[in-house]
């Protein structure tokens, strides 16, 4: 609307607005879009509003605009406006009488609306076909703006159409979104950008490299005008040749060579090396988080070429890329390019908000070289320190179970019904079936040492007696042993405990035919006796359990407590501690 | 000043020559890059050079132009600064409305919007239409040292130049030739300031040393985690006795040994360390702060200072960090600790 003053001169005018697309053909990447308005155009089928919705640069104003001409230009209605009659030009300029365009952003508020389109919208066209309102952002309109566009919107006079345009589509009110039609604008894919910008570069007699081509399309992100920004900015600093160390300069790319040296320093743990590769990125002008996030992609890189394999639709490298990086992920194990990319974005996101953003960066990358080279010995530790732990534990709280890392044990992991995997029970003592699970014979285990001596898992043997079950059909059973609160061998003793609730289940396995079956094939599995000590938890727990039994199971009791649920839902409140009452039954 | 009295910055200097000789002078400019490198003077430099009665690609100086832009006095010039906090969708539409006009004088209008991330989002927004398409005869600067804030929508319009903090060489250059400086002040303050004449101006050498003494004094007394009353001691008076931006500027310079201490540490020399004037004092911290308790403590701190915005409590904060620090696995060697106490 303001764009009227035409200027005399004509200085140079950029990329984006130089090569602005003004046949529909000329529009990239959103064919789905051009080709619905073609039609609606050759068929007479045209809405009176639309919304032109989607990121940045990708063609919704250029699009508004070639459609405002293909409707009034003077060979009209038609699919290719002619660009040369009088219509098409003054659209073009933006001096069109017929066709506003106005800036929703500047003019946000409910007086412009009225003044701009309601006023106005019951002249006739001064001389063109329709009169069309081209609003751009208009997201940015004011609540009540919006509101007086409603009616007009809705039932405008036949000569009159409006083209919304948007990047924030999720602001436009509901109201106004149902009484258009939506376009959703696509970004644009790298390739037809790259083919747009060979045309333009060609047009213009600038000589580039399809790699430095490439590179500036990339960097577009999806976004025409970002890319043809770029462009610009590339041949300002450069001239008309152009070569790739120029885009890679101009645009403060992160090269290949210099993530390459830092992943070798990395590999090296040469925190040193990694210390002058930061300070010279910084003395380069680079931003220290986009350079994280290129390593970061790069680790990405590495991860894939691992684990996978070279893939050219996983990898978006060039060749020369490639060849460059090759050799790299040998250096690294599998887990530790995980690790690596875990604090790298860990890393990036920190750097957001860091006071010092260079020293941050530093100390992040040496830790992640010393990690890299003192792992093996961290895991060491670690271990130690988990054995430590639970043999501390088990010292000082009989009751309280070891949990042990569960990859110490690898046997455990995997139940298979073959008895011959079963280390006989007498062998050692034994672990309780569930970590959770109080246990009553806890602490004559950690008189033994039961950390370092091979375990015979009972959960093997519930495991197996299960499947087993199973197999015979007797899914009853195995679901009712799925209850029970625990499950122990001790010595040739199989003991199965039920909660004082579940004591339906408990019935269910004791019933005359049923605990014949069980022992049977308790005896085939383990391939000797076995009793079976089936119980009620309460009778037949041991005093010191009550003293001290684990705290989440106690929370849990307490949590399914109709007393404790009411007083919890009344006050708002929510557990924080369980401690047992001393009752005259526990002693 | 015309070009070659702008310090620094080579690169930009020679994109934008090179597009006012060729005339490609982009209508919309981003010039991104940290606070204090020089942007301003680089925009009104550009100011000068399209405007400039001499019309060459460098500014005269001289001419009435040259000189009124210099005074701040030319009509065509008009810088954009914050209103409050932010620069107002009102001030915006003023900008849009004269971008419009004929300029009084000049060729072109310039708005230089400093810094451009203080818009708020209604004002971007407003400047989108006229940063795409402006008319001719006006060129838009937008200035920020923090270019991802500036909205996907406006930087797509613009062309970026990235400013670079300047080398330490020509901060003390500069320093050198402005002010008479004892030489090791001058060389303390060119490393201090981070490549940004803007920020060596700001320092107050004196003030930094005093706040330097009790951090050396902090670090050294974390280092032997003998003395844990001074320790609590020192969490109040950091804590509780200082507001929140002293709090903050005491962190920086903390943050500034460590890095100093790490340099020592990897380096081994003290080519690339900022306070090089007490080299021999870092040395001796180094023995006593190996990498990891460096990496562990500036952690702790970080964490602190972003949540001072959660009005964390800050003394039982640094009493925390402190005490797990002076007690912490990675403690020095003995060996380290009685270099420290020899001193």
């Amino acid at each position: 609307m303001s764009r009227g003053l035409a200027s005399d001169t004509m200085p140079y005018q950029v990329i984006a607005r130089k090569w602005r697309p003004q046949t529909f053909e000329d529009v990239v990447g959103q064919e789905a879009i051009t080709r619905t308005l073609q039609n609606a155009i050759a068929d007479e089928r045209l809405h009176h509003a639309y919304i032109f919705a989607g990121p940045r640069g990708v063609g919704k104003t250029t699009t508004a605009r070639i459609f405002a001409r293909a409707l009034n230009c003077a060979q009209g209605p038609t699919i290719k406006p002619c660009g040369a009659c009088a219509a098409c030009q003054e659209i073009a300029e933006g001096r069109s009488i017929d066709v506003l365009e106005i800036d929703a952003a500047t003019h946000t508020q409910v007086d412009n609306v009225r003044e701009v389109i309601i006023n106005t919208i019951g002249m006739t066209p001064a001389r063109d076909r329709y009169k069309i309102f081209i609003i751009d952002e208009v997201h940015q309109l004011s609540s009540h703006a919006f509101n007086a566009l409603l009616k007009t919107l809705e039932e405008p006079p036949p000569h009159v159409l409006f083209i919304m345009a948007t990047t924030e589509r999720h602001k436009v009110p509901e109201t106004i979104l149902s009484r258009c039609q939506i376009f959703d604008f696509r970004l644009i894919p790298e390739q037809q950008i790259f083919a747009r910008l060979r045309h333009i570069a060609e047009e213009e007699g600038i000589t580039i490299t399809e790699a430095a081509l490439h590179k500036i399309a990339r960097a577009g992100e999806g976004s025409m005008r970002d890319a043809q920004s770029v462009f610009d900015q590339v041949i300002s600093f450069a001239g008309r040749q152009i070569t790739d160390e120029d885009v890679v300069t101009a645009l403060g790319l992160v090269g290949t060579d210099v993530l390459v040296e830092v992943t070798e320093a990395i590999a090296d743990g040469d925190s040193r090396r990694i210390l002058h590769l930061i300070g010279g990125l910084v003395d380069r002008g680079y931003d220290l988080r986009y350079f994280c996030r290129e390593l970061m992609t790069h680790f990405r890189n590495l991860l894939i070429l691992k684990s996978v394999g070279y893939d050219g639709e996983l990898l978006s490298l060039s060749s020369a890329e490639l060849e460059r990086i090759r050799e790299l992920p040998q250096r690294f194990s599998e887990g530790e390019l995980i690790r690596a990319f875990h604090l790298l974005t860990e890393m990036e996101h920190d750097l957001r908000y860091a006071s010092d953003p260079r020293f941050h960066l530093e100390i992040g990358l040496i830790k992640l070289a010393q990690a890299e080279k003192l792992r093996p010995l961290a895991e060491l530790i670690d271990r130690l320190e988990a054995l430590e732990k639970r043999l501390r534990q088990e010292n000082t709280a009989p009751v309280a179970e070891a949990v042990a890392p569960p990859a110490a044990h690898p046997g455990t992991e995997n139940a298979s019904p073959r008895p011959t995997s079963v280390t006989p029970p007498s062998a050692a003592p034994v672990r309780d079936s569930s970590p959770e699970k109080a246990s009553a014979n806890s602490s004559e285990r950690a008189a033994t040492g039961v950390a370092l001596a091979p375990i015979a898992d009972d959960r093997t043997i519930v495991e197996q007696m299960k499947a087993a079950l199973d197999e015979r059909g007797k899914m009853l059973l195995s679901t009712a042993l799925d209850q029970a609160q625990s499950i122990e061998l001790v010595d040739d003793t199989l003991r199965i405990a039920f909660a004082e609730d579940a004591r339906v289940f408990k019935e269910t396995l004791t019933g005359r035919s049923n605990l014949q079956l069980l022992q049977h094939i308790a005896r085939q599995i383990s391939g000797r006796e076995i009793r079976l000590h089936i119980l009620t938890e309460r009778g037949a727990a041991p005093a010191v359990n009550q003293e001290d039994p684990r705290p989440d199971r106690l929370r849990a009791e307490a949590e399914r407590d109709p007393t404790v649920r009411a007083l919890l839902k009344t006050f708002r409140g929510e557990l924080t501690e369980v401690v047992r009452k001393k009752t005259p039954e526990d002693g | 000043m015309s070009w070659e009295m702008l310090i620094g910055n080579h690169r930009v200097k020679a994109t934008l020559q090179a597009a006012l000789r060729d005339d490609r002078l982009a209508h919309a400019l981003i010039f991104s890059g940290p606070d204090g490198v020089g942007k301003r003077q680089f925009a009104l430099a550009l100011a000068k050079a399209v405007n400039c009665m001499e019309r060459g690609v460098d500014s005269c100086d001289r001419c009435p132009a040259c000189r009124k832009i210099d005074e701040g006095a030319h009509m065509d010039v008009i810088l954009v600064e914050p209103e409050g906090t932010f620069i107002k969708i009102d001030q915006v539409r003023q900008l849009v409305q004269e971008a419009y006009y004929r300029p009084f004088e000049a060729q072109r209008r310039v708005f230089i919007l400093d810094p451009a991330d203080a818009m708020n989002e209604s004002a971007a927004n407003a400047l989108l239409k006229v940063l795409e398409e402006p008319p001719a005869t006006s060129l838009i600067i937008l200035l920020t040292s923090r270019l991802h804030a500036l909205l996907p929508t406006i930087r797509s319009r613009c062309q970026v130049h990235t400013f670079t903090p300047l080398t330490i060489e020509e901060v003390e250059c500069f320093l050198r030739e402005r002010y008479q400086r004892p030489e090791d002040q001058t060389r303390l303050l060119a490393r201090l300031s981070g490549g940004r004449i803007g920020r060596a101006l700001e320092i107050d050498l004196s003030v930094y040393r005093t706040w330097r003494k009790e951090a050396l004094e902090l670090l050294k007394l974390l280092a032997t985690g003998d003395d844990r009353a001074r320790l609590i001691k020192a969490a109040e008076y950091l804590g509780r006795k200082l507001s929140r931006e002293e709090f903050e500027d005491r962190l920086s310079v903390l943050n500034v040994l460590l890095r100093d201490i790490l340099y020592l540490t990897v380096e081994g020399d003290e080519a690339d360390i900022i306070n090089v004037d007490i080299a021999p004092t870092l040395r001796r911290l180094a023995a006593a702060w190996p990498l990891e308790r460096i990496a562990s403590l500036s952690a702790h701190l970080e964490t602190l200072r972003r949540n001072l915005q959660q009005n964390v409590h800050r003394q039982i904060a640094l009493e925390e960090i402190f005490l797990l620090m002076a007690s912490g696995e990675t403690r020095p060697s003995t060996e380290a600790k009685k270099r420290l106490l020899r001193k």
